[in-house]
């Protein structure tokens, strides 16, 4: 159902209907790129968030190593 | 000055260290994963300087469409459905204290405008005119 406004109609040149269907299509094609760009800067941050929890994983390693690394060394034998 | 060495190297003490292979094990497999580390940093710049061209690409984008829709904006009739609204005059004194406001307004020295200027006042614009609408 068309919905009633008040007021006086608009006609737009035929002309430039045509533009405006154009600029509306190219409009289109803008957003489908954005869209495609922002997709793949999510891909993006999602590898980034990878690479890092990675990182935490490898340095809760490191650091577990290190400590036994002390206590072996901090821990000596019979001194001679 | 013999015996003096002698009783240096008498006064040497070692300390042993337990499970020395461990040890050398435990300082290699850290070293290896420092180096694992630093080789991933080194791919992770490269995801970021990729992240940051794909978020100037986003900018350019957006400008881009901005300036299309400001195109379809400007081919589209210039109607304002506040003029189907039967307008209210203003009393005079409000008009003189408008112009004054303007005068006032155009004395002070306009600042250089940044980007994010001109959005909001391109945002602010597009608001009035929406408020028109309802």
């Amino acid at each position: 159902m068309r919905e009633e406004r008040s007021g006086a109609p608009v006609f737009v040149k035929v002309d430039d209907y045509k533009e405006i269907l154009d600029v509306l299509d190219m409009v289109k094609g803008k957003l489908n790129e954005i869209r495609s760009t922002l997709d793949n800067i999510n891909e993006l941050r999602n590898h980034e968030d990878a690479e890092v929890s990675m990182w935490n994983s490898t340095i809760n390693e490191i650091e577990k190593k290190v400590e036994s690394i002390d206590k072996m060394i901090f821990e000596p034998g019979q001194p001679w | 000055m013999v015996k003096n060495m002698k009783e240096q190297k008498s006064e040497l003490f070692f300390v042993e260290i337990r499970e020395p292979d461990e040890v050398r094990k435990h300082i290699l497999e850290t070293l290896k994963e420092v180096l694992e580390l630093l080789q991933k940093f080194e791919s992770f710049k490269h995801l970021r300087h990729k992240k940051m061209e794909r978020i100037d690409k986003l900018r350019v984008l957006m400008r881009d469409t901005n300036k299309l829709m400001g195109v379809l904006k400007a081919k589209l009739p210039q109607t304002s459905l506040k003029g189907m609204v039967p307008k209210h005059h203003a009393p005079k004194h409000k008009k003189a204290e408008a112009k004054k406001k303007e005068e006032k307004a155009e004395k002070v020295p306009k600042k250089e405008r940044t980007e994010l200027d001109k959005l909001q006042s391109e945002l602010n614009a597009i608001e009035s005119k929406l408020k028109s609408f309802t």
